[in-house]
């Protein structure tokens, strides 16, 4: 605990533990020796707040707001660097899943926002539609991004790599279905999907 | 179609598959009738949810692709997918399927009779380069080989998500399918230290500076071995390395031009397949200047 900032009392949360331990994978961080071999298999590990590592010990410690509010969860890019070479057999990227999905309502990272934009545009379309999305997406975190992006968006259009018009499925009705499900298990008992 | 090998999928193409890499869809399309592979579109497919969906709501990101596997099922085929990021997206859930008691398999069933499927965990998800590699074979793709691609140096990229998670640490890190096919057309395979470091992902487009430092690295070692081109197998890879590679120049002062084709692309050549019918012009980064001498 000593690598761990000074943080008052009741910022420590003993239930957020359980909460993440109720999961397969989030129960593994139980066996975590803070090796530290995640962090350094880590590609982006150097710019975030808090390192992998560091990121699982204040899980256990119960650093909620600290954990959840940190840009560390949003740096992954699930390489599974990490989960291949941990001599305990964490699943790193799964446990950062969890977190983010635990996180997400209140997140105002930009890589949540994308997340979120994307899951938008695949529950409109059942496909995933680009131009819909990143238009999605700039009007949340600025315009600037839009015009910065164009000249590619127009170099792929013109090698047919982009269309412009998005289809909908035939099973959109399904798809939304599924969201709906998922979205009623998060608001069920323990307040996170699954 | 040339002679049927009996191989049969249900072929799950992908989002990117319709949009950036209609290039990657074209190849792997024209080489598999090729070699007789069939490869039916599974009817009405729905986006896998990728990283997206993991990171907002963990149900929902086993139940879009479980709706896949369901129609695949159906079909009676195991399912061909081309993108990594999709691939690691169907097994999470075939995965719960293997498992003796998932109380996450049972929330996953009956989830998806709430929308009239069924799915018992009886499909397997398999990458187009393991079809070609492991169902098909080496000794099945060497007697097709018509050209050699005598003279063209390359590394072979596969990105972190093709053999992640999930196999052993050696295969993990420094997979061989890919170089042992393009030994066998040929090609000279340069050794590459970074095949499955990763490319950034969606980073490049919520946090650029960083997912643009990842890409510098892999087209820095790539120039540094002398290939001619980096060969990869996942659609997401490619846009990082070709469609970003000028902004990569412009961010680090460097002059990189570097073709990012496909591995299926250059399997085709090597089969006979016409150029055009690989779609090997579609590339950022130029390739059918240094391609059609082969073809």
């Amino acid at each position: 605990m000593a690598a761990l900032e000074l943080t008052r009392r009741e910022e420590f949360d003993p239930a957020f533990l359980s909460l993440v331990a109720s999961f397969p994978e989030g129960a593994k961080i139980r066996h975590c020796v803070q090796c530290g071999t995640c962090t350094g298999s880590c590609p982006v590990s150097y710019q975030m707040q808090h390192t992998p590592r560091k990121i699982i010990e204040m899980v256990r410690a119960g650093m909620r707001r600290a954990v959840l509010t940190s840009d560390s969860i949003w740096y992954c890019a699930s390489c599974y660097s990490c989960s291949v070479r941990c001599p305990q057999g964490i699943n790193l990227p799964e446990v950062m899943y969890l977190l983010r999905s635990i996180a997400t309502a209140t997140a105002r990272d930009r890589s949540a926002i994308f997340y979120h934009c994307f899951s938008e545009t695949v529950r409109r379309y059942g496909r995933l539609h680009e131009p819909a999305l990143m238009l999605r997406y700039q009007l949340r975190t600025g315009l600037l991004g839009l015009f910065k992006n164009l000249p590619i968006g127009v170099q792929m259009l013109a090698k047919g790599k982009l269309h412009l018009l998005g289809r909908r499925i035939g099973g959109c009705q399904e798809v939304e279905t599924l969201f709906r499900l998922a979205e009623d298990e998060r608001r069920g008992s323990t307040g996170v999907p699954i | 179609m040339s002679q049927s090998s009996g191989l049969k999928y249900a072929y799950f193409p992908g989002c990117s598959l319709q949009s950036s890499a209609v290039d990657y869809n074209r190849s792997i399309l024209s080489t598999c009738t090729e070699l007789g592979i069939e490869l039916r579109e599974l009817e009405d497919w729905n986006c896998c949810g990728t990283t997206a969906v993991t990171s907002t709501n963990l149900l929902l990101s086993y139940l879009l692709p479980a709706r896949n596997l369901a129609l695949a099922e159906e079909e009676g085929l195991d399912l061909a997918v081309a993108c990594n990021s999709c691939l690691v997206t169907h097994r999470r859930v075939t995965g719960c399927f293997s498992l003796d008691i998932s109380p996450l398999a049972n929330k996953i069933r009956s989830s998806l009779h709430k929308i009239g499927r069924t799915f018992r965990g009886r499909v397997q998800v398999r990458h187009i380069l393991d079809i070609l590699a492991e169902d098909l074979g080496f000794e099945g793709l060497a007697g097709k080989v018509k050209r050699r691609l005598e003279g063209l140096k390359v590394v072979p990229y596969y990105g972190c998500q093709y053999s992640r998670p999930g196999a052993q640490l050696k295969e993990a890190e420094m997979p061989e399918s890919m170089d042992q096919i393009l030994d066998l057309l040929g090609v000279e395979v340069k050794e590459y230290s970074r095949k499955t470091k990763c490319c950034g992902g969606v980073l490049m487009t919520t946090k650029p500076e960083i997912a643009a430092a990842l890409v510098n690295e892999l087209l820095e070692e790539a120039a540094d071995r002398g290939a001619d081109a980096i060969v990869v197998t996942c659609p997401l890879c490619q846009m990082n390395l070709d469609i970003y590679q000028g902004d990569v120049n412009a961010r680090f002062g460097r002059s990189y031009n570097l073709p990012v084709v496909y591995f299926t692309q250059l399997l085709g050549i090597a089969l006979g397949v016409k150029l055009v019918e690989l779609d090997v012009h579609r590339g950022f980064v130029p390739a059918e200047p240094l391609l059609r001498k082969y073809a």
